[in-house]
């Protein structure tokens, strides 16, 4: 690398510009223990618990297992791979399908979702904090989550201020012991019940309709194979090879997430508590206990420095936060995240309507990025045109906006709407048979492929062979 | 991380380095990927969970 670029190094590491393939830190273990450090929290819990007021466990791995890894690569094929070969910011790989300035609407959302999710994993992790103090058998005070919260905050300031780099050693670090503790985890629970138990323990809370039940659960599995759309860009934007940016993520994010929630499940359905923070001091002791809760609660903070990092390039969209020094834009990003630590039950509680509405919207943008990288684009972009704002660029569309990707968009959440409403339980009998995230994203896609070669057959065709502007005419970076 | 705010020329030219040095990069550079990693992928990431899911039902 050239003196010139050797300076300017942290404007890709902590920021937009194109990573080039000799400042990527992830090699094979690298990706992987990213990808589990990333996956592991104590949402896998949640989620595992919530499975088993459906369905029981042998339904409940399946929905989740499988559910999960459809859903994955749903949304991390195209992210991943584009980002991957073209050292690609998120958004920035967005922008072929939604044009210069729709990106950022989608952009919107983005930070939406991933700093929302980070403020309830920090409380997660101020909740860890309390068990911890209650499983040492001392009354933890009321302000305690809060004050667990802003320690959260304060360790994933620093160590995303330190960079991918830092982030990797800290995740080398956690992930052998996080991955001991699940192993452990599941030792504890099968030691105590037999595989026959667990398999004919009913569901908790189940509806009268077992194909909705099934339905349900399947839902939640690919709903929350689709959830790790926000992370997905960055953790393949730094990995050195193509297969490095698809498999670990696959793997990581969908089988072993999978595999995790399935413990709960299994503890939900024999113990009745999904929350390991409550079954493991009784079955595993309290030294032990305490161990596994301190792990799990720091779990979060890794999961929470990913979104963090990711919000924090994605900030780099607007023009004021360009050149800003990365500490400030980390500072900016994590000052929403203050308000968990005054109200973190309250902001909590909010999380399932959250996480469903994000459900709808994530489907099909991955739809809609789905068809345009390998249908249209044939997964060649043109990097140039990404960061031209120009009218002549090939992403422009009409003033910046694809409003047909924005439509189908709206399209997606309609339908996924119209087969399941996650707030009022109420299902089209389709819903039954097909999962509405798979819907929400399979329709967009079709009728934004069906709209692009109707009004854009022969720009795609043009970009298929040749490239643009041979300069960027108006520079976006 | 850079101490100094570099200028908007400056940055556009390493944009333009940058995207001149990622499209001359060989495709090998950025490893393989071959027919069988496709099968592999939609083989583990879409069928045997698609199957899994319907005989589970």
């Amino acid at each position: 690398m050239s003196k010139h670029l050797e300076g300017h190094e942290s404007l890709s590491l902590f920021g937009r510009m194109p990573l080039l393939l000799k400042e990527r830190e992830y090699g094979t273990l690298g990706a992987h223990g990213n990808c589990f450090a990333y996956a592991i929290a104590t949402w896998a819990f949640l989620t595992g618990g919530y499975a088993a007021q459906y369905v029981g466990a042998v339904q409940g791995v399946v929905c989740l297992v499988a559910g999960n890894i459809i859903g994955v690569l749903m949304m991390a094929l195209p992210l991943s791979l584009a980002c991957h070969r073209y050292g690609l910011e998120q958004i920035d790989s967005c922008k072929p399908a939604f044009g210069q300035y729709g990106a950022r609407v989608i952009l919107v959302f983005y930070l939406f979702n991933l700093i929302g999710w980070s403020g309830l994993i920090l409380v997660m992790f101020g909740n860890g904090i309390e068990n911890i103090v209650l499983a040492l058998g001392f009354h933890p005070p009321a302000w305690l989550v809060g004050a667990g919260v802003a320690a959260g905050i304060i360790m994933t300031y620093v160590v995303v201020t330190h960079g991918v780099h830092l982030l990797k050693i800290f995740n080398a670090v956690v992930t052998p012991i996080l991955a001991v503790l699940i192993i452990y985890m599941f030792y504890l629970l099968m030691s105590h019940y037999s595989w026959e138990e667990i398999a004919s323990a009913p569901p908790l809370e189940p509806l009268d309709d077992p194909l909705l039940n099934y339905a349900i659960a399947l839902e939640l599995g690919v709903a929350s194979g689709i959830s790790w759309w926000g992370g997905i860009g960055f953790l393949a934007r730094n990995t050195r090879t193509r297969r490095n940016s698809i498999f670990p993520e696959l793997l990581q994010l969908g089988l072993v997430f999978g595999l995790v929630c399935s413990i709960a499940l299994f503890s939900a359905l024999v113990i009745g508590s999904d929350d390991p923070t409550q079954w493991m001091v009784p079955l595993g002791g309290v030294f032990l206990g305490v161990l596994a809760l301190g792990f799990v609660a720091l779990a979060n903070i890794t999961s929470t420095a990913v979104s963090v990092f990711a919000s924090g390039l994605a900030l780099r969209h607007i023009h004021a936060l360009h050149t800003l020094p990365w500490r400030g834009i980390v500072a900016i990003t994590i000052i929403p995240l203050c308000f968990f630590v005054v109200w973190p039950q309250q902001l909590y509680d909010w999380g399932d309507a959250f996480l469903a509405y994000n459900g709808t919207l994530q489907a099909p943008v991955g739809g809609i990025v789905m068809v345009d990288y390998f249908l249209l684009r044939r997964q060649r972009l043109e990097l140039r045109a990404i960061f031209d704002s120009a009218p002549s660029g090939s992403y422009y569309y009409w003033k910046g906006f694809n409003r047909l990707a924005l439509a189908c968009v709206l399209l997606g959440q309609a339908a996924y709407f119209s087969m399941y409403n996650p707030s009022t339980g109420s299902a089209h009998w389709l819903f039954h048979w097909i999962p509405a995230s798979i819907a929400a994203f399979v329709l967009p896609g079709v009728v934004y492929w069906i709209g692009m070669h109707r009004h854009f057959a022969g720009t795609l065709a043009k970009a298929r062979t040749e490239f643009g502007e041979p300069r960027i005419v108006t520079p976006n970076i | 991380m850079h101490n100094q705010e570099p200028q908007e020329g400056e940055l556009h030219a390493e944009l333009e380095l940058r995207i001149a040095i990622l499209e001359s990069t060989d495709e090998a550079a950025f490893g393989k990927f071959t027919r069988f990693d496709w099968v592999l992928l939609l083989l583990f990431g879409v069928v045997l969970p698609v199957i899994l899911v319907v005989v589970a039902r």
